[in-house]
């Protein structure tokens, strides 16, 4: 058994995170497949925009719909492109009391601006869309390859925060639901808005005032969804994967995020360390060799030197995240482009180097 | 402005590109705007606050190197303070105010920063301010802030902000963006894309790309054929070393093949960074990236 044989077997949620740049949406991908290999209905859902993840399954368009992807040997492999426009108009629709006030916020030029560009939408509209994928019972798997963001925790807060803000003191008072109210506005409001008038304009306030308005009455929906979501999140059937590099600073930004899942009291069942150099044999050069040799030989042992550092370097990473499998993945000579490929980054996971003596 | 995708060595080569210009005997203030940390360790003093700090003294014919890392609040207080709202600005902020002036402003916090940094410039804070902006998806976002705000706000501070930082974006003497890469296949189409977007949206002056992580190709006089007949060398070395000569012929070529690609795709000049083969840089590392980026571009 490997680290990854029980996860694939048994898990409903795999929520990939790690720093930018570590190969996590390919992890994700390859995950994806094995489970899919395995028998099981997977979707994979990626926030990235570069379309890493459909070149990496040999697709050329992903929607905000499951496509199928097509593998040697599995027809259980799904993906989505998370766009969160279209995730957020279902949410507002859905939480909405009236097909009216949905229409409202739908039309309001400030929602439309928000919803696509907003940042932290993203991130929300992630465990969004986990949470529907997982509530609709088309798939055994879901495996959230999430947004690069600055802290990957944002994911995991994102339903909080816009718990908060619709509760937010200021933000009651700006939904207040008439113009009469407006008068009685606390202090803090009246200079709230003033700013906003200064900052950046009249039509700016009014805009808002409306948006805020639209969204009056919704509290309890969104603080619902968030209560679930957050659930989902700690269910027992939810693993979480971390993935990093071997590079200090992805060790650094891993760690931290590991303590802070933990912090959290969320369960990391796996670490990934993805693109390790292979562990060379010591060589010995006799001096007469042509120089050309012994110039090879440096090179040789600067390359050894870099992969036993590695496994230095991601000693703390392991020891933030207590009980995880860790599970090693070679530099790849190949870039991912095609499921062939991906399928070799799958073989990969699955195998176990063992060189930084994981369980 | 440095951008590129993660992982590809964005502070790195901000960081390079600093210690280039002040060991030619220029000021140097860098600028870190996604609050990831390092960029002033990098530099040889401690990490980087709101406020600039000296990192490397100068001297001589070399430059001071300072470093700051920018926030949206903080920018906001600086913001209001310069616009006489200094007493309001505290129970602002108490109120958590700027997460919904975020909201009824989309982009605010991306114009707030970049206001700051065209403040640093127009005030001469340094003779280059070298900034290590967000990863590549947020780093046109954040560029295309100003032209988006300008559709939505038509008047007020926040239209002029926009368009004053607009005004230094697309003036090529004043800003240029450096786009990062690695030699690699996805990080190549990445940067491809991202270069079109920013010419076409942004308007933005691209400088020459830097392409990090080259590998060095093997010496010539190297005949890899004949490492395992020669004397003395145990078989089992010769053939650690053969393999490790074959292991630096195909990323070589693998490189070269992305390079090209590169080069048959924009028409932009390129830099090449050595490959450090460390899992963190040191000065001596640094020194070395740094000579590299003062060499001539290759021709695009």
């Amino acid at each position: 058994m490997t680290a990854f044989d029980e996860v694939l077997d048994s898990a409903s949620v795999i929520v990939a995170c790690g720093p930018g740049g570590v190969g996590k949406t390919t992890t994700s991908a390859a995950l994806g497949l094995a489970a899919a290999r395995r028998g099981r209905r997977v979707v994979v859902v990626t926030v990235d925009p570069a379309r890493r993840l459909a070149d990496a399954l040999g697709v050329t368009d992903l929607g905000n719909e499951p496509t199928q992807v097509r593998a040697e040997g599995t027809d259980g492999l799904h993906a989505v492109m998370l766009d969160a426009q279209t995730t957020f108009d279902r949410l507002v629709r859905l939480q909405a009391p009236t097909v009216a006030q949905a229409e409202a916020i739908l039309a309001n030029p400030m929602y439309r601006n928000i919803a696509g560009s907003l940042s932290g939408t993203q991130e929300y509209m992630a465990v969004e869309k986990l949470y529907e994928l997982d509530q609709s019972e088309d798939f055994d798997l879901v495996i959230v390859d999430t947004p690069p963001s600055r802290n990957a925790i944002d994911l995991l807060e994102a339903p909080g925060r816009m718990v908060r803000f619709l509760e937010h003191p200021l933000y009651r008072l700006l939904t207040a639901p008439s113009r009469a109210g407006m008068k009685v506005l606390a202090g803090t409001a009246r200079v709230f808005l003033r700013t906003v008038q200064r900052v950046a304009g009249g039509e700016v306030v009014d805009d808002a005032i409306a948006f805020f308005q639209a969204f009056a009455g919704m509290e309890d929906g969104f603080r619902d969804r968030a209560a679930q979501v957050d659930e989902l999140l700690r269910a027992d059937g939810t693993s979480f994967v971390v993935v990093s590099s071997p590079r200090a600073e992805a060790i650094t930004e891993s760690t931290h995020l590991a303590k802070e899942l933990r912090a959290r009291d969320l369960r990391i069942e796996t670490v990934v360390v993805n693109m390790l150099h292979e562990q060379l044999p010591p060589v010995a050069v006799p001096d007469d060799v042509p120089d050309a040799v012994t110039g090879l030989a440096a090179r040789h042992r600067q390359l050894a030197r870099l992969a036993d550092r590695e496994r230095t370097e991601v000693r703390p990473l392991l020891a933030a995240a207590p009980g995880a499998a860790l599970v090693e993945v070679p530099l790849l000579d190949d870039d991912v482009h095609d499921v062939e490929t991906l399928g070799a980054v799958a073989d990969a996971l699955l195998a176990d180097l063992g060189s930084l003596g994981g369980r | 402005m440095v951008a590129g995708k993660g992982g590809v060595g964005k502070t790195t080569v901000t960081a390079a590109i600093a210690r280039a210009a002040a060991d030619e005997g220029r000021s140097v203030l860098v600028v870190s705007i996604d609050g990831r940390p390092g960029l002033g360790e990098l530099l040889g003093g401690t990490p980087l606050v709101y406020e600039p700090t000296v990192l490397r003294p100068g001297g001589g014919a070399v430059g001071e190197i300072s470093g700051c890392a920018l926030r949206a609040d903080a920018a906001l207080m600086d913001y209001l303070d310069l616009r006489g709202m200094g007493r309001v600005t505290k129970k602002f902020v108490a109120a958590g105010a700027i997460d919904l002036l975020a909201t009824t402003t989309p982009g605010i916090k991306d114009l707030l920063v970049l206001g700051k940094v065209k403040q640093l410039q127009i005030g001469d804070a340094a003779d280059l301010i070298v900034v290590d902006a967000p990863a590549a998806g947020h780093a046109i976002t954040f560029l295309r802030t100003a032209a988006s705000l300008r559709e939505i706000v038509p008047t007020g501070p926040v239209r002029q902000q926009s368009d004053e930082v607009l005004a230094m974006l697309s003036d090529p003497t004043r800003c240029q963006v450096v786009l990062v890469t690695l030699p690699e296949e996805t990080p190549v189409n990445e940067l491809v894309e991202v270069a079109f977007d920013l010419e076409d949206e942004v308007g933005v002056a691209l400088a020459p790309i830097v392409v990090n992580g080259c590998w060095d190709s093997l010496d010539p006089e190297l005949d890899v054929e004949a490492i395992a007949g020669l004397d003395g060398l145990a078989p089992e070395d010769a053939a650690a070393l053969t393999a490790t000569a074959r292991r630096i012929e195909r990323t070589v070529a693998a490189q070269h093949q992305q390079i090209e690609r590169l080069a048959g795709q924009l028409p932009l000049p390129h830099v090449h960074l050595p490959a450090r083969f460390s899992t963190r840089l040191d000065d001596r590392d640094l020194a070395a990236l740094a000579a590299a980026i003062a060499t001539e571009p290759v021709p695009g």
